[in-house]
């Protein structure tokens, strides 16, 4: 009995198997096709969104204008009913889809996060809820800049 | 390079349960060049997901748009002091981690 469990773990049997299927059965698949999109619309397209429909119901809390791109602190939250899944997407970043968030029944649709953006942009962030699409969209400017004026007022 | 271990707090609030959690991680998009003009390989974190006492909640697909160290935050609905959170993240090199955390 001892033997074979020691010959089972000297041949790294045990190791590969647990290292080789488990995370395959633990995470489904991941969207390339999106995330290697460059524009918006083809990101859309490849996370399946025909159409969405403006909404306030989705609250998106983010600075209007911020010094740097590479730390953009991003709060969303959608008060829609039945919100499946959030998705951030930034248009002149050069790949638009950032992430897509799924919520199951006890999560509420709530997330806070740090983006990076390449220049000042739209910021849209799409929600899934009873089969359809919902949009909100907010504008961020990076770094305007201080002009002379500003500096001698 | 050893990967830093993944922080996660978990605060129960009057409702809701809150899940903060930090990815020690570099999150190279592949775009980036090297002091030596080498190409930086790839490298972030694609997934991340909490479980509650077991139960998936949250599952979540990033990509290197998300700012390097990447810190979240998630609501639960319920959870009380005790409870157990777990947190898992999975990077496109197949490296993961997963922490667990009793909800304060």
């Amino acid at each position: 009995m001892k033997s074979a469990r020691r010959t089972l773990l000297q041949s790294g049997l045990g190791v590969l198997t647990l290292g080789l299927f488990k995370p395959i059965a633990a995470w489904a698949s991941w969207n390339s096709a999106a995330f290697e999109a460059t524009s918006m619309a083809e990101a859309l397209r490849e996370l399946g969104v025909v159409t969405a429909k403006h909404t306030s119901l989705i609250r998106i809390d983010v600075p209007e204008v911020v010094e740097h791109g590479a730390l953009v602190p991003v709060e969303i939250m959608s008060d829609l009913d039945g919100t499946k899944a959030l998705s951030l997407l930034i248009n002149r970043n050069p790949a638009p889809f950032v992430a897509r968030f799924q919520f199951m029944t006890g999560a509420v649709p709530f997330v806070r996060l740090n983006v990076r953006m390449a220049e000042s942009s739209w910021l849209h962030v799409i929600a899934e809820a009873d089969g359809k699409h919902y949009v909100a969209t907010r504008q961020v400017t990076i770094n305007p800049g201080i002009t002379c004026d500003e500096l001698f007022d | 390079m050893p990967l830093a271990q993944m922080r996660v707090r978990a605060v129960s609030g009057r409702t809701t349960t809150d899940v903060r959690l930090l990815v020690p991680h570099a999150m190279q998009g592949g775009m980036e060049r090297d002091s030596e003009n080498r190409v930086v390989a790839a490298h972030f974190v694609q997934r991340v997901s909490i479980k509650l006492n077991g139960r998936l909640l949250v599952d979540s697909e990033i990509g290197p748009g998300v700012s390097r160290n990447p810190v979240f935050t998630f609501r639960l609905a319920g959870g009380a002091k005790g409870d157990k959170v777990e947190v898992s993240w999975r990077d496109n090199k197949g490296e993961s981690q997963t922490v667990e955390a009793i909800v304060s």
